[in-house]
């Protein structure tokens, strides 16, 4: 028989904290949520006690100085959360300002203990606790009084089955303050500036029993409250079957199937690099246009600068007739993450089978500064999530056009991707000609072959092999005269090698 | 929005005191009211805060009623009831009436433009249900 004890853990009813927790929060814990002002902490426990709180689990909220309780409670109601309703009910607040004013700990502590024998509560919030150490005017340690005043707080607590929060500004958490110690979680709150954008991060920086998402977490604070990003790898049920080449998807491009071996292996990710006004967003807007022709669902995370004016007609009309959903987040705190939650909701939403994201140049403008840094790092966890879900990726990419340097992205990403098609500007009889290749199909033979392509209203219209021609992509290519009849000059490797 | 409290509680008090002149019985009505916000609002609030809401009305009431002016000074810890009586008590039935029922109404708009009607009316449902379901004015002398 298993005799340990079994701890219960509460929904905190904040989108993506239960998973950042580790598994939500422990019943009868004793936390602090920490940070600098205006980052959130009041909110953040309003939305957990309203969320929590019902007339069997009541809340207590001890105001103690700080933020008047008016003031707290004009601009808490404007949140979706805020129910007057249960206000006297199953919620109560309870100020301890005269109390505090006085200067002495112990009667802050005789109040509580009074105002939680009265309304039994199962969470009790204190809001906010640095008050509360500052209030204390005695002439001892202040540390001591306060680990003192923290312990006995901790352990009534904790033996009336409270579940209980400190709010309090804490600058550094190098701080040896002592409630760090008495606490069973700390969940800290910050607000990283980079350049012009605010980004806000969420931190469980100590959990007691269970394992906690490390690391630094994205959040938003939006009419509803927060909302917090967690790691893709823990929001995505991850299943791990490989993709397989068995089934092929159409490309809505006439020929790029044959150059890609048959279509694109369904549940690949592949990459379009090429120069500005090379094609790649209508190459995308074929591939959706496709999806839709075949009952598919698409999702396009578009970040162009002006998406209206240049979002091309095929893909407005998709997006009008529903079967392309448009993700288009311009918030200047964007991360990754976010626009990884936000692909994932749309794609089980829709059961979409094509995403397209066009351009990672642009999505990397569009990611707050501050996630520039890892922008790789946070591309591949995106792939994978992607990937896991079995939709077929297709990322466009701009190319600096550098006719010494042969890339396929500015990222190193293309180890990331399944596929790679290249397109090039090239100069041919004083023409500047458009040409494209496959460059890798992961596990599948494709075609190797140099195509001119060139566009108009249909699209791509991809062309033969360009023949009589040979250092196309060092930038100077030089006619290849053709010998007698009956040979050629051209290296006609021809479709169906591997890579 | 309009205070539908506090002209319940003008109604209600014309309606009990009609025709009766006994000013003090009224005054102390009104002074049982402040006591009921006073305790609805103090746990939540704060006394400070409390006071500081009965001051500012008391200062705009007495734009109106010029004896509602109070020589008090704007940092009052709690509400002096004792000298809210006094105030009530030099004043005629129907000026007490009508004073005493503005003092509550612009209360109750003050703290509806700070937390929203429907928080107030939450804060203070308790307030006035005495008045509102006790015996009639008569017996309650």
């Amino acid at each position: 028989m298993n005799t340990k004890v079994v701890i219960n853990r509460l929904a905190t009813g904040v989108p993506g904290l239960d998973e950042v927790l580790g598994g939500g929060l422990p019943e009868y814990s004793f936390n602090l949520i920490a940070g600098p002002p205006g980052c959130g902490k009041t909110t953040l426990a309003h939305q957990i006690m309203f969320a929590l709180a019902t007339r069997e689990r009541p809340a207590l909220y001890f105001t103690v100085l700080g933020e008047p309780p008016l003031k707290m409670l004009r601009y808490q109601q404007q949140f979706d959360f805020f129910d007057s309703e249960v206000i006297n009910q199953s919620i109560r607040f309870i100020n301890l300002a005269d109390d505090a004013l006085a200067g002495n700990l112990d009667q802050v502590l005789r109040r509580i203990v009074t105002e939680v024998e009265t309304h039994s509560p199962a969470l009790v919030f204190v809001d906010s606790f640095r008050s509360v150490a500052l209030a204390n005017n005695s002439t001892g340690n202040p540390h001591n009084i306060l680990q003192q005043f923290v312990q006995e707080l901790g352990m009534l607590m904790t033996s009336w089955q409270a579940t209980t929060f400190l709010i309090g500004e804490y600058f550094t958490e190098s701080d040896p303050n002592p409630v760090f110690t008495v606490a069973d979680g700390i969940i800290w709150l910050r607000q990283s500036v980079e350049r012009n954008s605010m980004v806000r991060k969420i931190e469980i920086m100590k959990m007691r029993g269970q394992p906690t998402l490390p690391g630094l977490h994205t959040f938003r604070i939006a009419s509803s409250g927060l909302e917090i990003f967690a790691p893709v790898r823990s929001a995505a049920a991850v299943s791990e079957q490989p993709a397989s080449t068995d089934t092929r998807i159409a490309m809505g491009t006439p020929r790029l199937d044959e150059m890609l071996g048959g279509g694109l292996p369904s549940g690949y990710s592949l990459l379009i690099a090429g120069p500005s006004g090379s094609g790649k967003s209508i190459l995308a807007s074929s591939f959706l246009a496709e999806g839709a022709r075949c009952g598919e669902k698409g999702i396009i995370a578009a970040f162009e600068q002006r998406p209206n004016r240049a979002r091309n007609r095929t893909l407005t009309n998709l997006i009008d007739a529903g079967h392309v959903s448009l993700v288009d987040s311009r918030a200047p705190d964007l991360s990754i993450d976010e626009i990884v939650l936000q692909l994932l909701n749309e794609i089980d939403r829709l059961k979409a089978t094509r995403v397209v994201i066009d351009s990672l140049s642009g999505f990397e403008l569009a990611v707050a500064p501050t996630f520039r840094t890892d922008f790789r790092e946070s591309l591949a966890r995106m792939v994978t999530a992607l990937a896991a879900t079995g939709v077929t990726v297709l990322m466009t990419s701009e190319l600096e056009d550098r006719y010494t340097d042969l890339r396929f992205s500015p990222y190193g990403t293309a180890f990331l991707t399944d596929a790679i098609i290249v397109q090039r500007y090239v100069e041919i009889d004083s023409r500047l000609r458009r040409m494209m290749a496959v460059v890798k199909v992961r596990a599948s033979a494709h075609s190797n072959e140099l195509r001119e392509y060139q566009i108009d209203d249909a699209g791509l219209l991809i062309g033969d092999i360009v023949t009589n021609q040979d250092g196309l992509l060092s930038g100077r290519s030089t006619k290849i005269t053709l010998p007698a009849a009956g040979s050629t000059a051209t290296d006609s490797r021809g479709s169906g090698s591997m890579p | 929005m309009e205070s539908s409290i506090s002209n319940r509680i003008e109604i209600e008090l014309a309606r009990r005191f009609e025709d009766r002149m006994d000013v003090e019985l009224i005054a102390n009505a009104l002074v049982s009211l402040w006591q009921e916000i006073d305790t609805a609002l103090r746990p939540i609030i704060g006394q400070r805060g409390v006071a500081a809401l009965y001051q500012r009305s008391l200062h705009l009431a007495s734009r109106t009623y010029p004896w509602l002016a109070t020589s008090h000074d704007g940092n009052q810890i709690s509400i002096d009831f004792v000298h809210l009586k006094m105030l009530l008590m030099q004043q005629q039935r129907d000026g007490l009436i009508a004073g005493g029922s503005l003092l509550f109404k612009i209360f109750y708009d003050l703290l509806i433009s700070l937390v929203g009607p429907s928080l107030t009316e939450r804060l203070l449902r308790s307030v006035g249900a005495h008045l509102f379901s006790g015996p009639p004015a008569q017996d309650y002398a």
